[in-house]
């Protein structure tokens, strides 16, 4: 008897949930626009909040090489961190407005993923993840050694932005969440840029590269010079995300390079759901709110990251998000 | 050379380290002749196929299409030259619709690093697409994964990609392998009508099958040119009969 009149309401449940995620899916554009709007009311504090952006463009970033083209990087610390340091240095060290700062540091990120990407793209598979970390690693001994610029170990301190002027008003940059505004609508402008990206005919070619290369080559395709496109592009977002991390932070840590950095990304990728739009937030949203509830009460909150991502591998590999696309055959 | 004479391999030797699976091979293909690679498993049919479609680059020799030696280009590059090919295993994107897989392929020769406009804004390359579902009987499959389709559904989807470059070279390794008897015969229909406005050359195992369409047979044997000719003289040709064709009556 009770059965069967809580049958009825599952069902409705299931199809108002499946209904929701069928207008996020189809109208990615607005619902992230909302989504964006209203995330901070659910975030313990307005500071993770804009961790979780700011890692989540960055997520974002490393999935348009890993999940759309195909190709595991271990190496894109690299561009986070040179996006951070390039902003920040133009900051600190030139004092560079805050705007040109960051399209600075967007400038360096890119530039170094075109040198990286020219390098490794040819290689393949472990060989590409392998000649990208020990790339990135050189970065990181570089930035290292280079103490009176970069602050070495120390990290890059004082990138302090209190005030900021946009379309004739004075923000507070110090207020959380005006911080997370600002930072938001950069996001927002680079997931808009990413989503004309994925529906062109160049997102349709990262598409083929993926799915089988040697098809992509006989249809007429430049392989190398797409996936030397793709990465390039890829360094780009990443070098965003690491310009507002810096104005973010206040401050460059050295770690911003470091190769676990990488794999955090992968991490933030895979857990989420590679390949997809919305995959790489997820990620990193469970990931960094993992860390912030964990910590509370054990300094291994890793552990169970890293728990919880062998359940994802070994049991939904399309991650999160993509497990989710896949029950309602999206 | 001869004006009717579109392809011609001089001399061309592929090898892999000390082995050589193509070894001076010289033949011309006509412009417009329904031609195959016939030969015994490990003959090295595949391999000399590989090199006129620029998987391979020739260890020695040339390969001259339309009057240029074009061995040695990057692969991509055949595709705009008018050289096409589909795959001995199939070969397809397997997680996109089938209408993807063949607007991708007749993007290739429109369009690839334009970053911003949607590819719905190439309206062309879309209609042409559904244009070449048509031709390869695929149009009621349109938005299905390639992944479901059957394998013979899949072999022609791999031709339509191929034909989806507008190429005046079309090859074909076995394209029959794996079908059914009924899926054979619609396979070799669709061969002769394409074969009716390009230059098809085909590798095919089996023999028969190629003996009542093609105008032209060329036989390789262990890496190396055993005869070239009408069906006819290679039926009765005492190498051919004795190397190949002795196993099965013919
Ligand atoms: N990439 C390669 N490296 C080394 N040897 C190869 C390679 N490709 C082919 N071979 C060898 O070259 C010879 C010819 O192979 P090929 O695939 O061209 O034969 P085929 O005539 O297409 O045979 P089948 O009828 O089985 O398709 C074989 O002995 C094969 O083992
Ligand atoms: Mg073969």
């Amino acid at each position: 008897m009770s059965m069967l009149a809580s049958e009825p309401v599952k069902v409705a449940e299931e199809s108002v949930f499946r209904r929701v995620l069928l207008l996020i899916a189809r109208h990615r554009m607005l619902s992230v626009t909302v989504l964006l709007l209203v995330f901070p009311l659910f975030m313990p504090y307005t500071s993770l909040a804009i961790n979780i952006l700011v890692l989540g463009l960055y997520a974002v970033g490393f999935n348009l090489m890993f999940g759309y083209a195909g190709a595991l990087s271990f190496g894109h610390a690299a561009f986070l961190g040179m996006g951070a340091y390039g902003c920040g240095i133009a900051f600190v060290k030139f004092g560079i407005p805050w705007l040109p700062s960051i399209g600075i540091g967007v400038l360096v990120a890119t530039a170094l993923a075109f040198v990286m990407g020219y390098l490794a793209i040819r290689t393949r598979g472990i060989y590409f993840a392998m000649v990208t970390l020990a790339l990135s690693q050189l970065v990181y001994y570089t930035v290292f050694q280079a103490r009176t610029w970069t602050g070495g170990d120390d990290g890059l301190r004082g990138v302090n932005l209190a005030k900021i002027n946009l379309v004739g008003f004075e923000f507070n940059f110090l207020n959380p969440t005006v911080r997370y505004y600002v930072i938001g609508a950069f996001v927002l402008f680079a997931l808009w840029l990413l989503s004309r990206i994925l529906e062109s005919p160049f997102g349709a070619v990262l598409e083929g590269l993926r799915e089988n290369e040697a098809r992509a080559r006989a249809c007429g395709y430049d392989v190398s010079r797409a996936r030397l496109i793709a990465f390039t592009l890829s360094g780009m977002f990443c070098g965003l995300a690491g310009a507002l991390y810096a104005l973010h932070l206040s401050i460059v840590p050295i770690e911003t390079l470091h190769y676990t950095m990488s794999g955090l990304a992968v991490m933030m990728a895979i857990l989420g759901g590679m390949g997809t739009f919305f995959g790489p937030f997820v990620g990193a949203a469970t990931i960094l709110l993992i860390e912030d509830l964990v910590s509370l009460w054990t300094v291994h909150w890793q552990l169970f990251v890293g728990a919880i991502f062998i359940v994802f591998v070994l049991f939904f590999p399309k991650g999160i998000w993509g497990s989710l696309l896949e029950r309602l055959r999206l | 050379m001869n004006s009717d004479t579109f392809l011609e391999t001089k001399a061309v030797t592929k090898k892999f380290g000390d082995f050589t699976a193509v070894r001076d091979v010289s033949v011309k293909f006509k412009r417009g002749e329904l031609t195959a690679i016939i030969g015994p498993n490990g003959a090295g049919k595949s391999t000399y196929f590989n090199l006129l479609t620029g998987a391979f680059t020739p260890t020695s020799g040339e390969i001259v299409f339309n009057g240029i030696d074009i061995a040695g280009q990057p692969q991509h590059r055949y595709t705009h030259l008018g050289i096409a090919k589909s795959f001995q295993i199939t070969t397809v994107f397997p997680y996109l619709s089938v209408f993807e897989n063949v607007r991708l392929a007749a993007q290739a020769r429109v369009v690839t690093f334009d970053l911003f406009r949607p590819r719905t804004a190439y309206r062309e390359v879309s209609e042409k697409a559904d244009e070449i579902l048509r031709r390869v009987n695929l149009i009621g499959q349109r938005e299905r994964i390639a992944a479901k389709l059957s394998h013979g559904e899949q072999r022609s989807l791999e031709i339509g990609m191929a034909l989806a470059a507008d190429p005046t070279l079309l090859l074909l390794d076995e394209p029959t392998a794996g079908m059914s008897p009924e899926e054979t015969r619609d396979m070799i229909d669709l061969i002769v009508t394409l074969s009716a406005d390009r230059t098809v050359i085909l590798v095919e195992h089996k023999m028969k099958l190629v003996m009542s369409i093609c105008k032209k047979i060329i036989v390789l044997h262990q890496g190396g040119l055993l005869a070239e000719g009408a069906p006819d003289d290679v039926r009765h040709n005492d190498t051919v009969k004795r190397v190949y064709l002795g196993q099965k009556a013919v």
